[in-house]
């Protein structure tokens, strides 16, 4: 028993000695092997249970070991573990990457201003419950004149602002246009908005272009009120220029399909009402021609004004987009200039 | 339009508000303010003086002493100065049009201010000497406590008027604000016509009655042709027009107060009037000395029969008053509004007269206009003698409308809640005369806004929300039902492929105008067929309609050219042809020309118009002929075709490397490949996604590399390919093409994979031995050889 107690306190003493300047997992798998392996020094030791006299010796023998064998066991993994971290760790720090270094893209694309900004108006007024819809950019004269209660005597039919065909069609002034074929395609009650290129003809310069985009609105239900206009314009612009309550005025203005007729103003974005040159030192910025459905532009769909009636608004989407990127030159929408272009993602 | 404010206090009293509220409320209630000129921020220290003695000092210059509060040295340099003249005088430290007047040295002299002519006043464009002021006129005192010199004029946008034929003059507004403010107004002072209606009428004869509904003419005789009084040359300064006369200023003193345009004939050369249209072209001179060509059909006014005046636009010169008048004949008229809008467009013409006639004016203002003219004059020219009887012809009297409505409905259309007594005020206010029913009102609107703003009643909803004030409606989101949202394919397919192309394919969206550009047209030499024509076009270049996106793609590319190397751009855009439209998708590659890159760049662009076609319609297009158009590449060229579910193939657009002539024009060596998809065709094709029951077992994949003359066309090789047939085969799929090492001359690797399997048990061994062997010999068969 003694002579056990002995080689354990040996047994333990060079195992010590031998994971003292233990540096690598191979030298840690020979130590392994050496003392509690199949042909180990552990085994040696059982041998010596067999020695022994008594019952009681023999289980305290056997006692003594497994403790050992438990110790030794613990020992080498924790000892496993560490080595392998290490060298997790060291095969880690061979293996970085720099994660500054640049990447290349062949093409950057981009899109249009216009794309981005109808996008906006698309997912607000398609929220509010509007449906959209397209109309021809090459129009009659009736749809976008006539229809619209503006008759052949009348100041906007001039030759100066319209681009006339020689196939007695136009090109449409205003997306505008839209609201009699939809009126005449489906029936009230609706909701509809009709974004789209135009055409006016007058000479370009920064702020003024022959081809530019509009939005068109119109909703045509009943019992609708002033009151429903402006509150619906407030809602609209607060999303679009996503603040949380635009201030906005209502003045009169005259457009024959609307009656009343409104210019909805917003409180100047740039200087907040105290005036500068975006607004002409007015403090308000004129953005939604807008007013009450004609009662002629629904009879010429078919619609009886005594019982619908509704409202249109309309929206520069070149001029939200000037407004919104602080574009300064409306030339450059038309320009297929890629410097300007791939700015826009 | 120009509101002095002085003068609009003569008929409501503004002087207490300040011309900012007053241009607010205009802004907010009747019509758009564009700015207000005060004139004292530009002009001060401005007093009447007498020169007392006048010096030559040099071949220019008089050095004078003038007397004013006190006494000043002035240097002037004006012809007409004089000892004894009355004049204007600037004292040092006073403002000229925005420029302090120091005391200063002129010629060597001290000048303390200076003496002004009747342009560096702004009262008229007479720079030839010193402003002349008569004899009577008090000494040292400042211009302003005797004149309307210092005014505040608000200038109005005329396109906020266009509906406002009542609006054209000052008087017009005062109405406004008299409604606005709540104030008391007065009327112009007018002459009473009963003192001449013993006179013989003046003879007058309107034959087309459809363009003139009215004429109101008068003769006087014993007139002079002098000066207007200080005032009235100031007021019409102010108001921007430049004082000539008296008799020719009252004309324009009247247009700019009530709204009524005149005309003043020398009365001794007109025997009648006949007011009729030109049955075919003539020469006219008009009295600005300009001799125009008068299209057939033109209203005229001729005296006998001789055209004496465009009606309603501008009189001749072989008729106004000259500077020796005696008498004068007034024309105060009225026309149809298009038709002197249409002859003012055609002429190019615009006067102060046809931009109010062609709004439509109140045939009830011609007398108006005339009395008041008599009465301005008869003011300043006691001596005048008026010699017919206000000679009124009026064929179709004007009616008021009338409308009838209820208060409800107003409340309703506006959405507010606001007592009966409110709206019938401000209607009163705007003189509407309200008559009240039991369950309705009959509004009846004046003259003045009866021809062409108010017929409706929704018009009478304006004027009372406009006055009540737009602010105080509160804002209420509509209650609205529930519909079904109306679709619109197009636009959902459109947005999906924008964002394919820009975001995955890196392309970069542009925007065009929808017109050829013939400059570029020509450079590149594209002959154009039967496009649709524009009347109107922006420029001579600028005539047709584009029926391709290929020639505004390639000038886009030619001109980034110049500042990038390589780039794709895209353009959803209209061809019109037919008198159709259709919506199209142009893309273009522009790519450095290295090794193969024309085919390389070609088949880039296949794989974008590929993704596009699975996408929308969930497969692939057909590549089946060459494509033969001017500005194309047949050799490198393909159209497109779309086979749909009946197996029938349409047409839906083309691919194609652009020709190397072409090319020849830039500098860079580029490969361009165009192609122009007919976007609204397939997108009319719905796409049908069903879901495939898939094999429970393992599938085997099995590669073949096999050689291909390159002299045979791709179709017909994977057609050969598809006469394989075996029940295992559940894909196939050419995943590699390759030439070059180790690939003999003239042909090309083909990796070929089969995916095999089976739905009801794993494949053995043997089967796939079996499939290998089978595929082998069909191989050897077809005469291809294995890799
Ligand atoms: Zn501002």
């Amino acid at each position: 028993m003694k002579n056990l107690k002995e080689n354990i306190d040996n047994f333990l003493k060079e195992f010590n000695e031998d994971i003292k300047d233990l540096n690598s997992l191979e030298r840690l798998k020979e130590i392994e092997i050496k003392y509690i392996g199949k042909k180990s020094k552990l085994h040696s030791l059982l041998k010596i249970i067999g020695q022994l006299n008594t019952t009681e010796e023999k289980k305290e023998a056997g006692n003594l070991i497994n403790n050992l064998k438990v110790n030794i066991e613990t020992q080498i993994n924790n000892l496993k573990e560490t080595f392998q971290s290490k060298e997790i760790e060291e095969k880690l720090k061979q293996n970085s990457v720099d994660f500054t270094k640049p990447v290349f893209v062949e093409r950057k694309g981009s899109l249009h201003p216009i794309t981005l900004i109808k996008r906006d108006v698309d997912r607000i007024l398609t929220g509010m419950g509007f449906s959209l819809v397209s109309g021809p950019e090459m129009e009659s004269e009736y749809y976008n004149f006539e229809a619209l209660n503006i008759p052949s005597t009348h100041p906007a039919r001039d030759m100066q602002d319209t681009f006339f065909l020689l196939n007695e069609m136009i090109l449409r002034t205003h997306t505008s246009s839209c609201q009699s074929r939809t009126l005449e395609k489906y029936k009230p009650p609706l909701r509809i908005f009709a974004p789209g290129k135009c055409f006016r003809y007058e000479s370009i310069d920064a702020s003024h272009e022959t081809a530019f985009y509009q939005v068109e609105g119109l909703l045509v239900d009943q019992n609708i009120t002033i009151a429903n206009l402006i509150g619906t314009m407030k809602t609209l612009l607060s999303e679009i220029f996503t603040e949380s309550d635009v201030e906005v005025r209502l003045r009169p203005g005259y457009f024959p399909f609307v009656e009343p007729g409104f210019e909805l103003d917003i409180k100047c974005i740039i200087c907040h009402g105290k005036g500068c040159s975006t607004c002409k030192n007015t403090g308000w910025l004129e953005l939604v021609p807008c007013g009450m459905v004609h009662p002629n532009v629904l009879k010429y769909a078919k619609i009886d004004p005594e019982k619908y009636n509704g409202f249109a608004f309309g929206l520069g989407l070149t001029r939200l987009a000037m407004m919104r990127y602080k574009i300064n030159d409306i030339r450059y929408f038309n320009s297929g200039d890629l410097r300007f272009l791939k700015q826009f993602r | 339009m120009k509101i002095s404010l002085k003068w609009l206090n003569d008929f409501v009293k503004i002087d207490d508000v300040p011309a900012e509220e007053l241009a607010r409320l205009l802004t907010l209630k009747t019509a758009e303010t564009e700015g207000i000129y005060s004139k004292e921020k530009y002009f001060s220290k401005i007093f009447t003086c007498r020169i007392i003695k006048a010096e030559k000092i040099s071949e220019k210059y008089f050095k004078c002493r003038v007397i004013s509060d006190k006494e000043y040295t002035v240097i002037s340099g004006a012809p007409n100065t004089k000892v004894g003249l009355i004049t204007f005088h600037v004292k040092p430290t006073g403002m000229i049009d925005g420029v302090t007047i120091a005391t200063k040295s002129i010629n060597g002299e001290i000048s303390e201010g200076m003496l002004l002519s009747g342009r560096e006043l702004g009262i008229n464009s007479d720079h030839s000497g010193l402003f002349k002021l008569p004899e009577d006129t008090k000494i040292g005192v400042d211009i302003g406590t005797f004149t309307d010199f210092y005014d505040n004029v608000i200038e109005i946008d005329n396109k906020s008027l266009t509906h406002r034929p009542d609006l054209w003059g000052i008087y017009g507004f005062s109405r406004e604000i008299k409604a606005i403010l709540g104030r008391e107004k007065n009327n112009p002072e007018l002459f009473d016509p009963q003192t001449i209606m013993d006179l013989p009428p003046f003879p007058v004869e309107i034959d087309d009655r459809e363009k003139c509904y009215r004429y109101v003419g008068v003769k006087v005789d014993n007139i002079k042709i002098e000066q207007s009084p200080l005032n009235i040359q100031i007021r019409l300064a102010n108001t921007d027009h430049v004082p000539r006369n008296l008799i020719v200023d009252l004309t324009n003193y009247v247009m700019t107060e009530i709204g009524q345009p005149l005309h003043t004939f020398d009365g001794d050369i007109i025997k009648k009037i006949v007011v009729d249209s030109m049955k075919e072209e003539t020469n006219f001179t008009t009295l600005d000395k300009v001799e125009r060509r008068l299209p057939a059909g033109i209203l005229m006014i001729k005296n006998l029969n001789t055209p004496i005046a465009i009606a309603g636009i501008m009189g001749g010169g072989n008729s106004d008053i000259k500077n020796d008048s005696k008498s004068l004949f007034l024309e105060s008229a009225n026309f149809d509004a298009s038709h002197i809008r249409r002859m003012s467009t055609k002429l190019g013409l615009r006067t102060d007269s046809s931009s109010r006639f062609e709004k439509s004016l109140d045939p009830e203002n011609a007398l108006t206009g005339a009395l008041r003219y008599l009465s301005l004059l008869k003011n300043f020219q006691k001596d005048i003698k008026i010699s017919s009887s206000i000679t009124d012809i009026n064929y179709n009297p004007f009616k008021k409308n009338t409308i009838v409505t209820d208060y409800n409905y107003i409340k309703k259309m506006i959405g507010i809640e606001i007592k009966n007594e409110t709206i019938k005020n401000i209607l009163t206010s705007l003189e509407f005369d309200v008559e009240e029913d039991k369950d309705s009102i009959k509004i009846t609107a004046p003259t003045y806004r009866s021809t062409k703003d108010i017929s409706i009643k929704e018009d009478i909803v304006e004027e009372v929300v406009r006055i009540y004030g737009f602010n105080n409606v509160k804002p209420v989101l509509p209650r609205l039902h529930i519909t079904a949202p109306i679709k619109n394919i197009l636009d959902e397919k459109e947005n999906s492929i924008k964002q394919i192309l820009t975001y995955k394919y890196g392309l970069n969206e542009v925007d065009s105008h929808p017109w050829y550009d013939e400059k570029f047209l020509k450079r590149i030499n594209f002959k154009l067929t039967d496009e649709i024509q524009i009347k109107n076009p922006i420029t001579v270049d600028n005539r047709f309609l584009q029926k391709s996106l290929l020639p505004v793609l390639l000038k886009f590319s030619f001109e980034n050219l110049k500042y990038f190397d390589q780039f794709s751009l895209y353009e959803f855009g209209k061809i019109f042809y037919n008198n159709t439209e259709t919506e199209n998708l142009g893309i273009i590659i522009v790519d450095k020309k290295t090794k193969n890159q024309d085919e390389r760049t070609f088949l880039k662009l296949k794989l974008i118009v590929n993704d596009i076609f699975e996408i929308l319609t969930g497969k692939e297009p057909e590549y089946k002929t060459p494509f033969q158009y001017q500005l194309i590449n047949p050799s490198i060229s393909s159209n497109i075709y779309f086979k749909n579910e009946n197996g029938e193939s349409f047409y839906t657009g083309y691919i194609g490397n652009i020709h190397p002539r072409i090319n020849s024009l830039l500098d860079k060596k580029v490969v361009i490949t165009f192609s122009q998809i007919d976007f609204e065709k397939i997108c009319s094709y719905e796409k049908s996604t069903k879901f495939k029951h898939f094999s429970m077992y393992p599938q085997t994949n099995l590669d073949f590399s096999l050689l291909k003359n390159k002299k045979e066309k791709f179709n017909e090789f994977e057609n050969s390919i598809k006469e394989f047939k075996n029940e295992l085969i559940k894909d196939t799929l050419i995943y590699d093409i390759y030439e070059g090492e180790n690939i003999p001359e003239g042909y090309e690797s083909i990796t070929i994979r089969f995916t095999i399997g089976s739905d009801q048990r794993t494949l053995t061994g043997e089967e796939i031995i079996s499939f290998q062997n089978d595929f082998i010999n069909f191989l050897k068969n077809k005469g291809y050889t294995l890799r």
